[in-house]
Formats: C-alpha cells, sequence, structure tokens
C-alpha cells in the first residue's frame, strides 16, 4: 500500500523506442469525421441486428419509428448484399441464426391427455429423483434462487438450474420465445414438473406473433386479446403435457403495489387459474396473490405465513425478496409433494442460511 | 444511461460537439458540462441529481468556510463536520439497514426483540465515488494541498458524466487545472481514445458478458455442476469482474479524452502480479491510492513499527471491503486481502532483514509467484461474488466433491474469453502503443471504417441488451 503505482507505459518509453505520444496527437474533427464514419459503416454492416433490436423494443411511437428507420436500412443491405458480409461471420462463428425473429409459436394442436389416461401417483426417491424446472420473467429470480437452495434438502428433488429471463412474456416471442425455449428445455432436460410464472411484462395489449387473420386487438383485456393470451397460456400448458406423468404447476403472480399494473394482474391470473382448471389432475395453479396478500388484503411488502413474519416484496412493489422466494418454494413443494409420492421428507426449514 | 446504448450514443452525439463549440468560453461550458452531466446523471432517476447537487454544494461551503479559517482547531472541527456529513450520507443509503440487520441479530439471539428499523431506500448509483471524490477536495484543503476551485468548477470536476458512476476516482488536481486553459481542440489524443473505447466495449458485451452467462448459475446453485465447473466458473469470475469493470473505466478514460481531458488509469494488467502487493498496485489503482493517501497514512502507515503497520493494512483493507458493500461477505474479502498483504509485507521485511536476494523478475520463480496470487485473488473473488459467507464456503467445499460429474458447461466460448483475457495481462504495453502510432497516422476515414468494422465484431459476438456493470452498485 506504501508504494508509488507501477506506470509500465512510462517504464516502457523510457527502455525502448516507442512513439512520442505528442506524435499521435490530432484535431477533434478527425476524430468526429472518423465516429460517424465508424457509427455509419457499424449501422450499415448490424442493419439486421439494429432492426432486430427497434422490433423488440416496447410497443409505441418510438419503437414505430426505429422499425421503421431500421426496416427501409436493412431492404438496403438486403438488396445490395451488404448484410451478407456480417451473416457470413455469424456463420463461421456458429451464430448464424442471431438476428432472426423467431415470433412463431408452435403450439401443440392437440390438447394434453386428461387425466383419467394417468398411471397411479408417481413414486420418486433418492436413486431416482424428481427433477423440477423453474422457468419465467424476472418474479422467478429469487424464487428459482430459493428452490435451488431448498429442495434438495428434500433428498429427493432435483431443481435444474433457474431458467428466468428477465423482461420476458408471453405477448413478445420477438423479444424472447418462451415457447421455443420451453420446447428446448423439455427436449434435453425432461423435467417431472415444470414450474412456470409471468404475467408482469403481459400487462400490455402490443403482441407479437399473432396468428394469420387472427382479429385485431384494440386494448388490453379485450376479447380478440383475452382469447389470444389464453391459447398461449393453454399452449404453454399443453406443451409441458405432452409428456405423459409431467406435471405443471403454474404460479399466478403477487399483488403488484402499482394498482393500474394490478387491475391487470387480476385480469391475467384469472386466465392462468380458469386454463389450470381446464386440465384437472396435471396443472395445479398456485395463488401467489392469495398467499401473500390473503382474504383480499391490501398490498404490505411484508405478509405473514404460519405465523412469522417476512418482507416478501422488493421495495419496487412488484418483485419477490429471497425470503419471498423461500416461502412459495415452501408451497411449490407442498404442491409437489400432494401429487406425487416422494421418499423423502419435506425440510423442516426454509432458511436460506444452512 | 449506460455507456454502450443506443440512448447514450445520441446523447454523446449531441454532447460531444457542443462541448468543443463552448469550449472557448469557459463560464459557458461549465454550465453546460454540468448541465449534461446531471441529464446523464438523472436518467437513473432525477432524485439523485438532488443529492448530487446537495453534495456539491454542502462540499465547496465546508471547504471555503475551511480554507478562510485559520484556527487550526476551528479547521479540524470543520473537517470533521465535511467529513461526518459526507460519511453520514453515505451510511444511510448504503450501510444503515446492514448495521440494523446485523445488531437486531445479536440482540435477538439475546433474547429481546427490537421493532425493525429497516428502512426502504434506493442506493443512488456512483454515491461511493462521488463521495470519495468530494472528500479529497476537502481534505487536500485542509491539508493546504489544494485551494478551494469556484463552485461551478468544483461542480463540474464532481458531476463530470464520464467518471461520474464508476470512477476512476479523479483528484481535483488532476481535473480541475485542466479546464483553465481549455484544451486545445487541434491535439487530442484520439487514437488513444478510440483505443480504449473500442477495447473496453469489447472486454464489456463480449467477455464479461459471455462469462456471466457461465458463472451466474453456477454460483447460484454450485450442487447442480461438477468439481470442474466450479473451478473454471472460480477463474471465469476473476476473469469477468476485470473486463466488466476495466472496460467501462477504459471507457470513460476513453470518452473524457474525446472531450479533451485526461483521467487518470485505473488498471494496469492486475493478473500479471507476481505479490499481492502489486496487484494492489494494478486493480483499480485510483481507489488504492484513496485508501493509501485518506486512510492508510492518516493512521500511521508504516511509521510507526511493524505491529502497528500490519494492524493499519488490516483496517484499511476491511474498509476498503466495506465500501463495496453493506455485507459481511464483502468484509470477508477485505480481511483476506488484508491478511494476504499482511502476510507479503512481513515476508518481504524477514527476507529484507536476513540480506535475502531481491525477488525475481524473470523465470520459474516468478511465474510461480504469479500463479499463487492470481489463485490468492480467484478465492478472495469468491467471497466478493457470493451473497452469504456461507454460500461461499459451500461453493469451496463443492470443489472437493464432485469430480466425478460430467462438464458439458465448459464450451470453447468460455475457456477461449478466460485464456484472451488473461494473454492481454502479459502482453507488453509497447504492441498496444505502436499499433496505436500506426492507426494515428492512417486517414480519418479509414480509421472509421477500421472501427466500423470493430463495432460490427463486438456487435456480432455480443448479446442483444447491456447486462448491468458489476460495480454501479457500489
Amino acid at each position: 500500500m506504501t508504494d508509488e503505482p507501477t506506470t509500465d507505459r512510462q517504464r516502457d518509453a523510457k527502455s525502448s523506442n516507442l512513439p512520442d505520444e505528442r506524435t499521435r496527437l490530432r484535431p477533434i474533427g478527425h476524430a468526429m469525421i472518423a465516429a460517424l464514419v465508424a457509427l455509419a459503416l457499424g449501422s450499415v454492416l448490424d442493419a439486421r441486428a439494429l432492426h432486430k433490436s427497434a422490433v423488440t423494443q416496447p410497443a409505441g411511437p418510438a419503437r414505430d419509428v426505429a422499425v421503421a428507420f431500421t426496416g427501409g436500412l436493412q431492404a438496403i443491405t438486403n438488396f445490395t448484399q451488404i448484410s451478407q458480409i456480417r451473416q457470413g461471420f455469424a456463420s463461421v462463428v456458429g451464430m448464424g441464426d442471431k438476428d432472426t425473429i423467431d415470433t412463431n409459436l408452435n403450439l401443440p394442436v392437440k390438447a394434453a391427455a386428461p387425466v383419467s389416461t394417468e398411471p397411479a401417483k408417481l413414486a420418486f426417491s433418492a436413486k431416482n429423483k424428481l427433477k423440477i424446472y423453474m422457468g419465467g420473467d424476472s418474479l422467478m429470480e429469487t424464487v428459482g434462487l430459493a428452490m435451488e437452495q431448498i429442495g434438495p434438502r428434500t433428498g429427493v428433488i432435483k431443481v435444474e438450474p433457474n431458467d428466468f429471463h428477465i423482461s420476458t412474456g408471453l405477448n413478445r416471442p420477438d423479444t424472447f420465445n418462451w415457447f421455443n425455449n420451453l420446447r428446448d428445455v423439455l427436449a434435453s432436460e425432461d423435467p417431472d414438473v415444470v414450474t412456470l410464472m409471468f404475467g408482469d411484462n403481459d400487462a400490455d395489449a402490443f403482441m407479437s406473433g399473432m396468428p394469420d387473420g387472427a382479429p385485431q386487438i384494440q386494448s388490453f383485456g379485450d376479447a380478440a386479446w383475452e382469447k389470444e393470451y389464453r391459447r398461449r397460456v393453454g399452449g404453454m400448458m399443453d406443451l409441458a403435457l405432452q409428456k405423459p406423468g409431467r406435471f405443471v404447476i403454474w404460479m399466478g403472480e403477487p399483488q403488484m403495489e402499482n394498482s393500474d399494473l394490478n387491475t391487470k394482474q387480476i385480469k391475467l391470473n384469472e386466465i392462468y387459474k380458469s386454463e389450470a382448471e381446464k386440465r384437472p389432475g396435471r396443472v395445479a395453479y398456485l395463488d401467489l396473490y392469495e398467499l401473500f396478500t390473503p382474504g383480499g388484503a391490501p398490498y404490505s411488502d411484508t405478509s405473514v405465513i404460519d405465523g412469522k413474519s417476512s418482507v416478501v416484496r422488493e421495495p419496487d412493489g412488484e418483485h419477490i425478496t429471497m425470503d419471498g422466494g423461500a416461502v412459495i418454494s415452501g408451497e411449490i413443494l407442498k404442491v409437489v409433494s400432494d401429487h406425487f409420492t416422494l421418499q423423502g421428507a419435506l425440510p423442516a426449514s426454509l432458511s436460506l442460511t444452512q | 444511461m449506460l455507456f454502450p446504448t443506443f440512448t447514450f450514443v445520441v446523447f454523446f452525439l449531441i454532447v460531444w460537439p457542443l462541448n468543443w463549440v463552448f469550449m472557448r468560453q469557459p463560464n459557458r461550458w461549465r454550465i453546460f458540462m454540468m448541465l449534461a452531466s446531471y441529464v446523464f446523471y438523472a436518467a437513473w432517476d432525477w432524485r439523485f441529481a438532488l443529492l448530487l447537487a446537495g453534495s456539491t454544494v454542502v462540499n465547496q461551503g465546508f471547504a471555503v468556510a475551511m480554507y478562510r479559517t485559520k484556527a487550526p482547531r476551528h479547521r479540524t472541527a470543520l473537517l470533521v463536520a465535511t467529513v461526518a456529513a459526507n460519511l453520514g450520507i453515505l451510511a444511510y443509503f448504503k450501510y444503515w439497514n446492514f448495521f440494523v440487520d446485523s445488531g437486531q441479530a445479536v440482540i435477538g439471539n439475546l433474547g429481546f426483540e427490537v421493532p425493525s428499523l429497516i428502512v426502504e431506500t434506493v442506493l443512488p448509483v456512483g454515491i461511493s465515488f462521488f463521495t470519495f471524490m468530494a472528500l479529497s477536495y476537502v481534505i487536500d484543503i485542509y491539508r493546504g494541498n489544494y485551494q478551494p476551485t469556484t463552485l461551478s468548477k468544483f461542480a463540474v470536476f464532481l458531476s463530470f458524466f464520464p467518471h461520474l458512476v464508476a470512477g476512476p476516482i479523479v483528484r481535483p488536481a488532476e481535473l480541475v487545472p485542466q479546464f483553465d486553459p481549455p484544451p486545445d481542440p487541434r491535439y487530442v489524443d484520439t487514437t488513444r481514445a478510440f483505443a480504449l473505447i473500442a477495447g473496453g466495449l469489447f472486454k464489456k458485451v463480449v467477455i464479461a458478458t459471455a462469462l456471466a452467462r457461465f458463472v451466474d448459475p453456477v454460483f447460484g446453485a454450485p450442487d447442480q455442476y461438477s468439481s470442474l465447473v466450479v473451478l473454471v466458473a472460480i477463474y471465469a469470475y476473476a476473469i469477468q469482474i476485470y473486463a466488466d469493470f476495466s472496460g467501462y473505466t477504459d471507457m470513460a478514460i476513453g470518452i473524457a479524452l474525446l472531450l479533451g481531458f485526461r483521467l487518470p488509469q485505473n488498471f494496469n494488467r492486475p493478473y500479471s502480479a507476481s505479490s499481492l502487493r502489486e496487484f494492489w498496485r494494478r486493480w483499480h489503482m485510483t481507489l488504492s491510492r484513496w485508501l493509501r493517501d485518506y486512510l492508510y497514512i492518516p493512521l500511521g502507515g508504516n511509521r510507526k513499527g511493524k505491529m502497528r503497520t500490519y494492524v493499519n493494512i488490516m483496517l484499511t483493507m476491511l474498509l476498503g471491503g466495506l465500501w463495496h458493500g453493506a455485507s459481511w461477505t464483502f468484509v470477508v474479502w477485505g480481511a483476506l486481502n488484508g491478511l494476504g498483504l499482511v502476510v507479503d509485507h512481513w515476508w518481504v521485511s524477514r527476507r529484507e532483514a536476513k540480506g535475502g536476494p531481491e525477488p525475481a523478475t524473470s523465470g520459474p520463480r516468478r511465474w510461480a509467484m504469479i500463479f499463487l496470487t492470481f489463485n490468492f485473488v480467484c478465492l478472495a473473488w469468491v467471497f466478493f461474488r457470493e451473497q452469504t459467507i456461507s454460500g461461499a464456503f459451500q461453493l469451496l467445499g463443492h470443489l472437493f466433491t464432485a469430480w466425478d460429474k460430467p462438464s458439458p458447461q465448459i464450451t470453447v466460448g468460455v475457456l477461449l474469453a478466460i485464456v484472451a483475457l488473461l494473454v492481454t495481462q502479459f502482453t507488453p504495453p509497447r504492441i498496444g502503443e505502436q499499433l496505436q502510432g500506426v492507426f494515428s497516422r492512417i486517414s480519418p476515414i479509414a480509421q472509421g471504417a477500421c472501427l466500423g468494422v470493430a463495432l460490427m465484431f463486438i456487435n456480432l459476438l455480443g448479446p442483444y441488451g447491456v447486462a448491468p456493470f458489476i460495480y454501479f452498485q457500489f
């Protein structure tokens, strides 16, 4: 701590024939020309990426302007084949589809098998562990992290790495295609339980990936919006339920401090609950709204659960604290243990410091 | 407003030419730069700008009063009041809940119940950085090393947007004299500016973000992964935090250069250090020297005997750890580094007392020392990264228990990112200087073409969207 910092550049300058720093000083005008050329060339070479960034912005006038501008730029670079430069390098480094905007939902045509065809309670043990997948928007972050700590304490549950994606939902497959993501996860991880939570970013009328000929959505919650959103929620459930025996836990998000957002959240939760009820025995609806604010209580960042008061919500009035995540993890484990035969005890404590 | 975003590009394309237009009229330039910096800062939360303005006025008021006061006791009282005000604000926003929570846990363990004193606050971005800069201003004036400048110059010094949110921690004597006379627009080190900005972008957007995607899940649930993956994740985090933080400060220094101002170097190939002392002379250099000059030396430095030196080092590093965040993990991180520095000092003094040989500057022994230092630093980073001390021990314990598991998460990309950054640590600076010399001699249009292609590669190899900078939380 007592010595002067080593300055290798000074040392090197003394001991070698380095060009004097002053010889490379240039007028600021040169730098401005260079910067403008760099930005112009970079924009042309990256036109497809810019267009994708513009398309995936939140709906509004700024997005409309950005989409129009970058769309024109992309059309020119496609016509002149300039876009092939970036695309060529992307293919070489294995990122050929990086700039593709995939809004195709690819939802299953056939709905999930009814419960009557399901076998009796599946059993899991330390040798044959139950695999739980946790996926959703940013509210899932702490829930998934807590579950990763608490779930394995049963000795019979393996929790897959938390798959939360900030600022995503089912409305905007252009931003993040949850349908493709879930399909990939099911193929690679083959979980026994799929736990999902969405809503915070879906409280909006704008939807991408609308099917051809679908009626125009005018506002959040109108008939056209509800029909399409229900199709997506049900589709996600059916996607997971294509494998017999797999179980889905769909969590309705908790009360939001902002009253406008909360009104929309109530509408979203109604859809999740009713779609879950259409798939009895295969989808459980976990009501976090009721869990944190029972009996229609007003919003609070603290919640009394099993006689113990905890700070369960972040100061932003939306997100869930780690303690809140631990409480929810306990509820998930209860649902799982009701549905399956687990040859292990539920954890006595939901503490995250163990 | 993050540097690698479209919003910042638009902001800078407006501010940059206007900066040079106003430069010849210093009074107008100061008002303009202050406004621009406040717009930049208020983009996070306009209330933060009020806090920054309050800090500026209060510190300037105390500084001027202290300068005008002749009686040493009164000067000292004013200094104590200024330091208390600065640290009080920092403590309220950053440490209140930490101390309350820790105190309540102790009282609770004794069987007493106390009402919760936790307050809901949002930590203002960069508060630790501008508070330390304000403190260096008033302390330098108290020591007679610096005279108060005008309110407008001090306001620009404190709010200058390139360094505002994550440093470098600049001293008034380094920046304020550059305001007057103003920089000459005919002689700007634009080549170094572009090199720093492009290099910083690459480190942040490509290296740090790619490694974050590998590191975050492993630190979140180490039990899920093999010991080899955990080991690689520990090394990867060391590279990630370096790429993230040095990437930001490189961009900050480059942007300041384009505006005509030189900010101090903040990183100097830290992972090439062959001792912990050397590491701390190369890592976050402006914080290290701040702690040395305003904490370690006032505590007595190495002037009061060996034991006192060791105590001073420990205290400095513990407080340095706590500066990073209100958590016991940062305290442990500071303690580990303090302990390492004490051992380092003890070892050197023992060798000097015995008349032993000077440390090797090349050869296997030096490489062994570099390897040891790097691994010790990586071990300490585990406590820096983890949320809890028990979590850190859990992760370290997992290094020994799952060597039989497969490690598919370790991809060529992850290894390439780690190796590429490590190679830069041992690349002689003269190579970069010579490349900059060549770049400076080509025409502006050719320079722009090179930078445009570099932008394409950075954009291609990086993800969509930019992850927050790690040091913004400090």
